[in-house]
């Protein structure tokens, strides 16, 4: 879906946090209580869900905490209070409900990267040149354009190549996905 | 008079084989197939074509439990669904979700096992569907028994596809592969 988030850059918080500067990535991590959450008394992942990325990532004016969306504040289903947004990266690696956000040195291990590594990666940048190992990543669906919606084909980056394609440059991307 | 006759029994039968397709075409002209309506026909298809697979896999049990042979009289009924909604299902794939984009297709189908699994199951069904009546089966005889053998494979190939398409949670193909374990056994087992 194409949606119109309301919110706030990711960048303004950081500056507020004042990271130390060993503070190499900036790890998210979601509300899980079980009354409140059906879906998190499976032990389908390992809850609480956490997401993460690089600085130079968290910085970019295009991540944002997300507090509203189509003029509205977040419902609680849509991962109110505040959700990440990263529009170059698959949706997995934007965490709802957001509870608690810490710095570290290290690259953390998100709850997708836990649940299946060969799948799921730190980076999960959309690129139509990397597939999932079962399937494509070449195309997609646009939800919300009917039952007749054709396929289109999947843009590097999601279509943010210009803004965001130097943050990785150098980097092999098959490897890194 | 008897009221509870086998042909009523079979008829009752006949007309609810209907019921998940009046279901589909209901939701789908209320435009109520939700937010991902190309995935929700593809699944729904998907899963009533293993539904009435796993149907005729049940028969001969059925038999063997209640001593009643009516039950082989549903297996060409479930068997034409099995393949009615199995088409369907890549129907749906080929000309709603990849609009007959035939290099795209061959090249998704190709590279991946499970879309090579479902595609081989599609294929081993037309030969039992098309030979799927009284005439045909007379005149193969012994062949035609032997062709339709080929349904325990279609299954096999079916539950795969499924499991393989399915991304984390398993639970659902897991409960169908079960299914197919659990009837095999009540098959093959003296």
């Amino acid at each position: 879906m194409v949606i119109p988030w309301l919110g706030i850059p990711l960048k303004a918080v950081i500056d507020w946090a004042k990271p130390l500067a060993s503070a190499k990535y900036i790890e998210f991590i979601s509300e899980s209580d079980q009354s409140m959450m059906p879906g998190t008394r499976s032990g389908l992942l390992d809850w609480p869900y956490t997401e993460a990325l690089r600085m130079d990532e968290a910085t970019h004016p295009l991540t944002i905490l997300a507090v509203g969306l189509y003029g509205k504040s977040l419902l609680n289903q849509n991962g109110a209070p505040l959700r990440l947004v990263v529009p170059w990266k698959y949706g997995f690696k934007g965490a709802k409900s957001i509870v608690k956000i810490r710095f570290s040195e290290s690259m953390p291990v998100s709850t997708w990267m836990k649940a299946s590594p060969k799948e799921y990666g730190f980076y999960a940048n959309v690129n139509p040149n990397v597939d999932h190992p079962r399937w494509s990543q070449a195309t997609e669906r646009r939800i919300g354009s009917g039952l007749f919606q054709s396929r289109i084909k999947t843009k590097m980056f999601n279509g943010y190549q210009e803004e965001v394609g130097s943050l990785y440059s150098g980097m092999d991307l098959a490897k890194n996905f | 008079m008897k009221i509870f006759t086998a042909k009523r029994f079979h008829q009752l039968v006949f007309w609810l084989s209907f019921a998940p397709l009046g279901y589909l075409i209901v939701l789908t002209l209320r435009d109520d197939l939700g937010a991902n309506p190309v995935q929700r026909l593809i699944q729904f298809s998907g899963t009533w074509s293993l539904n009435f697979l796993l149907a005729t896999l049940a028969m001969s049990p059925l038999v063997k439990m209640t001593g009643n042979k009516i039950w082989f009289g549903f297996l060409k009924l479930f068997g034409l669904w099995m393949f009615f909604f199995a088409l369907l299902h890549s129907l749906v794939y080929v000309g709603i979700d990849h609009a007959f984009d035939w290099e795209e297709i061959f090249h998704d189908v190709f590279s991946h096992v499970y879309l090579i699994s479902g595609l081989i199951a599609l294929l081993l069904s037309v030969p039992l569907a098309a030979t799927s009546n009284q005439w045909l089966k007379n005149k193969l005889g012994v062949f035609w028994k032997k062709l339709h053998q080929l349904i325990y494979v279609i299954a096999v190939l079916a539950v795969l596809h499924y499991w393989l398409a399915v991304k984390l949670d398993i639970s659902s193909p897991f409960l169908y592969c079960a299914m197919l374990m659990l009837l095999l056994t009540f098959r093959f087992l003296p």
